[in-house]
C-alpha cells in the first residue's frame, strides 16, 4: 500500500464526510423550523430534557470507553490475576476502596466494569468497583456537603452508608454467581492484545479503535435510558408517587423511586435531594443519595446491554433491599 | 482494498456529534440544557469526538494488510454479530438524538414541567417541624463558612449588575448582598443573588415581613390556589436541565386570575406570611405588575458553589 495515497484517500474521505454533515445540518434548520410548529410543546420540552442529559453524560462516557480502551490494550490478564485477590472478602474490601479513590461518574462505569469483567476480574470484584465509583468521590462528596448548608452529617452518612451497603451487596453476589455473566458467554478475551514486541503508538491507535467500538456499544444503551428518563420526567408528576404515604418506608420507596427514574448525575443529585428534606425524614433522603449513583434507569439499560437480563434483574434487587436496609438502620440509630 | 460502509457511518455520527456539540456552543443554545458552569467540559467532548472522527477515518478503507493485527478478529465484539435488524436498530438509537438535536432547537422548560415537578408550596411547613428548623439555624451558622469557598473565585464584578453566566462571588460581594437582604427594605431578587436569597427567605420568612421585593418569573398555578393567587416561578439548575427544579413566592393581587401560565411577569409588593394547605409560608403582596419578555437567562444557578472538573 502506498503510503502517500493512503493519506490522499484519508483526507478525502474526511473532507467528504464533514460536507454531508455540514450539507445535512443546514438543510436542517428550515426543516426544523416548519416542524417545531407541528411539535406538541410537550415532545419539544421532553427533547430538551433528553438533549441536556446526553450533553451531560456524554463527556463522562467518552472518559469511560477511554478507560475501557486502556484497559483493554495495556491490562493483561496476568496483571488482573496477580492484582485481585482470591480471598473474597479482600477482593471486595479492595474493588470497593479502589472505586473510592476512583472519580468515576455513573455514565461512564459500565464500560470499564464490563472490560475489568471481561479481563477475568471476578463480577463481586467488578459488582463493587461499579457501586462505590460514582458514589464516593471528591466531587460527589463537595457538592453534598453543600447542599445540605454545609453540613458533614450528610455528606458522612452518604460515604459512610454507601460503602458498607456497597461491601453488602458484591459479597451477596460473591456467593450467588462465580461466573462472569457476560451476554457473550465464558469467552474470556483470551486473544494476546499485548504483545510486546508492537510498538507504542500502535497500541495507542488500537486503543482508541476499542474506545470508538465501546463508545457505539455503549451509547445506544445510555441514549434509551435517557430517553425512557427525559419521558418520565416530562409525562409523570413526581407527587404520582407520593400515594406510598409519608412514614419512613412510604417515603423511603417514594425517595428511591425517584433516585431511580429520574436517572440524575451522583454529582448533581444533592440540590435535589436537599430540596425534599423539608418533606421527608433525613433517612429517606439519604436512601435517594445513596440509591441513585449505584444504579438508575440508565444505568440499568447499559447493564442490560452487557450483562444477562437475570443476573441484572438480581443485582437491582439486591441493591434496592440492601440500600432500604442501610438506611432503615440509620434511622433506628436516629442519625 | 474497499469501503467498509459501517466504518464510515460510524465516522459520520463521530463528526455528527462533534458537530452537535459545536452548534449548541455556536447559537448559544447550550444554555439551554447545561449550566454555563459546566461549558468546558462540553467543549472538550466536541474536541474528543473531533478526534475519534480523525481516528476512525482510517478505518474507513479496508486495506488487506500482511500483519493482520488489528483486531478484527476479536470475537468479543457483539457488534459485529447479530442480525442486520438488530445492528440497524443499534444505529438508528445512536443516531436517533443527531436528528432531534439539529432539527429541534431546545426550548426552556415551562410551567407544564413545573407541575410534574414536586410541589414547591407545601416545603413551607419546615417552621413548623423541630428538625428542620435546627438544621436551618446550622445553615444560617454555616455561611461564615460558605463564603470562604469564595475565595479562590472572586472575579471582579458588582452584584448590582446582572451577570451572565456567572455568579461568582467573592466573600465581600456575597456578604455585601446578604447584608443588604437584611438591612434594606427593597430587595431586588436578580438572577445571579436569586437562589442565596430564596433559600434565606424560605429558611425564615418572618424576618422579611413588610420588605418590598421586586421580583421576575414565570406564572405558575399549583392545584387549591385561589383566584387571585399564582406562584411566580424559576427553575434552579443545578447541572442540567435534568436536574432542575423549581423555586418561586406565592402572589397575591386581585388580577392574578387572568394570567395564563408561562407569562413572564415583573412584580413588587410586599411580603407577607399565609397559610396554605395548613403550612406557613411566605406570600408576595402585589402592588405593581408588568408582563415582560421571558428573560435571555431564564434558569437560576446556584451561587458560591464551585464544583471542580464536572
Amino acid at each position: 500500500m502506498n503510503h502517500r495515497l493512503h493519506s490522499l484517500l484519508f483526507d478525502v474521505t474526511g473532507m467528504f464526510v464533514i460536507m454531508i454533515v455540514l450539507f445535512l445540518i443546514s438543510t436542517s434548520q428550515p426543516l426544523g423550523q416548519i416542524l417545531s410548529v407541528h411539535i406538541p410543546n410537550s415532545m419539544q420540552q421532553l427533547n430538551t430534557i433528553f438533549l441536556s442529559l446526553l450533553i451531560e453524560a456524554l463527556p463522562f462516557v467518552l472518559i469511560g470507553v477511554l478507560i475501557a480502551g486502556f484497559i483493554q490494550i495495556f491490562i493483561t490478564e496476568e496483571m488482573i490475576r496477580r492484582w485481585i485477590p482470591a480471598n473474597r472478602y479482600l477482593a471486595v474490601l479492595m474493588s470497593c476502596v479502589i472505586g473510592g479513590l476512583f472519580p468515576a461518574c455513573e455514565c461512564g462505569i459500565v464500560p470499564i466494569m464490563r472490560r475489568l469483567v471481561s479481563k477475568g476480574v471476578p463480577i463481586h470484584a467488578a459488582v463493587g468497583f461499579m457501586l462505590t465509583g460514582p458514589l464516593i468521590n471528591p466531587i460527589v462528596i463537595l457538592s453534598t456537603y453543600m447542599a445540605f448548608g454545609n453540613d458533614l452529617k450528610m455528606a458522612g452518612l452518604r460515604m459512610g452508608a454507601g460503602f458498607v451497603a456497597a461491601l453488602v451487596i458484591s459479597l451477596i453476589i460473591s456467593y450467588f454467581y462465580k461466573s462472569n455473566q457476560l451476554i457473550d458467554g465464558n469467552h474470556v478475551h483470551a486473544h494476546s492484545h499485548t504483545d510486546r514486541k508492537k510498538p507504542f503508538s500502535h497500541k495507542l491507535g488500537e486503543m482508541m479503535n476499542h474506545s470508538i467500538d465501546e463508545f457505539f456499544d455503549m451509547g445506544k444503551y445510555l441514549f434509551i435510558g435517557a430517553f425512557v428518563a427525559a419521558f418520565v420526567q416530562t409525562y409523570v408528576a413526581a407527587s404520582s408517587l407520593f400515594i406510598f404515604g409519608d412514614g419512613f418506608i412510604g417515603s423511603t420507596v417514594v425517595m428511591m423511586g425517584l433516585a431511580y427514574f429520574l436517572s440524575l448525575c451522583s454529582e448533581a443529585d444533592a440540590f435535589i435531594g436537599a430540596s425534599f428534606s423539608h418533606i421527608f425524614p433525613s433517612a429517606s433522603v439519604l436512601a435517594f443519595l445513596v440509591y441513585g449513583p449505584m444504579i438508575d434507569l440508565k444505568n440499568t439499560f447499559m447493564l442490560l446491554g452487557v450483562f444477562k437480563t437475570k443476573f441484572v434483574m438480581v443485582l437491582l434487587i439486591f441493591i434496592t433491599l440492601v440500600v432500604f436496609l442501610s438506611t432503615y438502620i440509620v434511622s433506628l440509630l436516629g442519625w | 482494498m474497499g469501503i467498509n460502509f459501517r466504518q464510515l457511518l460510524r465516522a459520520f455520527i463521530l463528526v455528527g456529534f462533534a458537530a452537535l456539540f459545536i452548534k449548541l456552543h455556536y447559537t448559544g443554545d447550550i444554555e439551554k440544557l447545561i449550566n454555563p458552569k459546566y461549558d468546558l467540559t462540553s467543549k472538550i467532548a466536541a474536541g474528543a469526538f473531533v478526534f475519534l472522527f480523525i481516528i476512525q477515518l482510517m478505518r474507513v478503507w479496508e486495506i488487506k494488510q500482511k500483519t493482520h493485527d488489528f483486531c478484527s478478529d476479536c470475537s468479543d465484539h457483539n457488534h459485529d454479530s447479530g442480525s442486520f435488524i438488530k445492528r440497524f436498530i443499534g444505529y438508528a438509537i445512536i443516531i436517533f438524538p443527531l436528528v432531534t438535536g439539529f432539527l429541534l432547537a431546545p426550548v426552556t422548560l415551562d410551567a407544564s414541567i413545573a407541575a410534574k415537578k414536586s410541589t414547591i408550596l407545601t416545603r413551607g411547613g419546615q417552621n413548623e417541624d423541630k428538625d428542620m428548623y435546627g438544621e436551618k439555624t446550622i445553615k444560617k451558622e454555616a455561611n461564615g463558612s460558605l463564603n470562604s469557598t469564595a475565595d479562590n473565585n472572586d472575579t471582579q464584578v458588582e452584584h448590582q449588575t446582572p451577570m451572565e453566566n456567572n455568579n461568582y462571588f467573592s466573600e465581600n460581594e456575597y456578604d455585601k448582598a446578604m447584608e443588604g437582604l437584611h438591612e434594606s427594605d427593597v430587595i431586588q431578587m436578580d438572577e445571579n443573588i436569586y437562589g442565596a436569597y430564596y433559600e434565606e427567605i424560605d429558611a425564615n420568612p418572618k424576618a422579611f415581613v413588610g420588605k418590598n421585593f421586586k421580583i421576575n418569573g414565570f406564572v405558575y398555578r399549583e392545584e387549591n390556589l385561589g383566584p387571585n393567587q399564582l406562584v411566580l416561578a424559576r427553575f434552579y439548575m443545578v447541572h442540567c436541565v435534568a436536574d432542575t427544579s423549581v423555586i418561586g413566592f406565592l402572589n397575591e393581587f386581585e388580577e392574578a386570575g387572568k394570567f395564563e401560565e408561562d407569562t413572564w411577569l415583573e412584580i413588587e409588593g410586599t411580603l407577607d406570611i399565609t397559610t396554605y394547605n395548613g403550612f406557613e409560608l411566605p406570600v408576595i403582596k402585589v402592588d405593581n405588575w408588568t408582563v415582560i419578555e421571558e428573560r435571555d437567562d431564564p434558569y437560576i444557578y446556584p451561587p458560591l458553589i464551585q464544583l471542580v472538573g464536572g
